[in-house]
């Protein structure tokens, strides 16, 4: 707990003095003053929490979401997040079910920088998402204009369009912080573009497992996470910090 | 002239004079035959006025089409689609209407005109 506050207050002083009003300062560096800060590298595996918790709250929605990242370098990481999700949406004239699963790959950049040898991250990342699953339409009402006959057709038989795929590409942005060692909780935001899509015939995508609710204006969509991940470390690698005073 | 659909209390067209009327097809299945049928009510003002010798008219037409399902949009669902049109009049003792012409066979359009009645 100590650390997520030091970490909070330095993401409070960062914003409010400008790294060039240090730089301004500094006459000459000497060589001999650089500390030597370990950092970790390994493999951070994670799970996302608000889907599991809206999966117990919601009765339209289960799904579950693994997330993986590991670095590369200081400030780069290979991350992917895998999962499954199953939602209903229902409206007076549709009654449709989505099941699938969804494999995102991509990086991820932190932006910040980190004081001593803490290893929190403000990151941006691009990831490329694949999705299979069915649509299923569980049952529809005809639209209609005229109310001369008491009930519209209604159909109850279950039509189920499987084996559809999609494919997108994602902008994140999002932040982990490291509350004890090694574990980290974390929020990220998503902003989806879709690339392809398996339509059914005659009917259309409502929700992509990993996508989320298509939208009739576009091929946008937008999502976020909340998730917990442990890093298990492999490795450590020097990282200098040169003292400016 | 009154319009109902038969053994339908609900007026479609009640107590009017009009050259076009809008009648509304009943789906009960889909891909198959469907029939709605239609009383034509003439004159039902005979049937109340002072002479007894002038009566209403009634005549009889029936419909069938094939009733289908397209997809419209995620807010509206589906409509439907009528295609195979044919229409008859029932022959009875004094039929006013004289015969009836399907112009259109497939019906996805409310506005345009698909069957012709002459009396």
């Amino acid at each position: 707990m100590q650390r997520i506050s030091i970490f909070i207050i330095s993401l409070i002083i960062l914003m409010v003095f400008p790294e060039t009003s240090f730089s301004q300062e500094v006459q000459e560096k000497n060589a001999n003053d650089t500390i030597i800060i370990k950092q970790k590298y390994g493999l951070r595996l994670g799970g996302d929490i608000g889907r599991l918790v809206r999966s117990f709250i919601d009765d339209d929605y289960k799904g579950f979401e693994i997330t993986a990242d590991y670095r590369l370098t200081q400030k780069l990481y290979l991350a992917g997040e895998l999962g499954t999700e199953e939602n209903s949406i229902r409206n007076d004239y549709l009654d449709v079910t989505a099941k699938g699963s969804y494999f995102k790959a991509g990086i991820d950049y932190n932006l910040y920088r980190n004081w001593l040898d803490m290893e929190n991250l403000i990151y941006t990342g691009l990831r490329v998402g694949v999705s299979t699953f069915s649509q299923n339409l569980n049952s529809y009402k005809i639209y209609t204009t005229d109310q001369y006959y008491d009930t519209p057709f209604t159909s109850t038989d279950l039509q189920e369009y499987k084996g559809l795929s999609a494919i997108w590409a994602e902008l994140v942005i999002g932040i982990k912080a490291e509350i004890v060692t090694n574990l980290f909780i974390g929020f990220n935001a998503q902003l989806k573009g879709l690339v392809a899509e398996d339509q059914p015939t005659n009917f259309e995508n409502l929700f992509i497992p990993g996508f989320n609710k298509t939208f009739d204006s576009g091929r946008f969509g937008f999502g976020f996470g909340y998730n917990v991940s442990y890093l298990i470390p492999i490795y450590k690698k020097n990282k200098k910090i040169a003292i400016e005073d | 002239m009154d319009v109902t659909a038969e053994g339908n209390p609900k007026y479609i067209v009640n107590d009017k004079t009009t050259d076009s009327i809008v009648l509304p097809l009943r789906v009960d299945a889909l891909d198959i035959l469907n029939t709605s049928r239609f009383v034509l009510t003439k004159d039902r003002d005979y049937d109340t006025d002072d002479d007894p010798n002038t009566v209403s008219n009634a005549d009889i037409i029936e419909v069938k089409y094939t009733p289908e399902l397209i997809y419209v949009s995620r807010a509206c669902g589906y409509k439907s689609v009528f295609n195979n049109l044919s229409a008859t009049r029932e022959t009875d003792l004094s039929n006013w209407i004289i015969d009836i012409q399907v112009i259109k066979d497939t019906i996805n359009n409310e506005n345009a005109a698909h069957i012709n009645i002459y009396h």
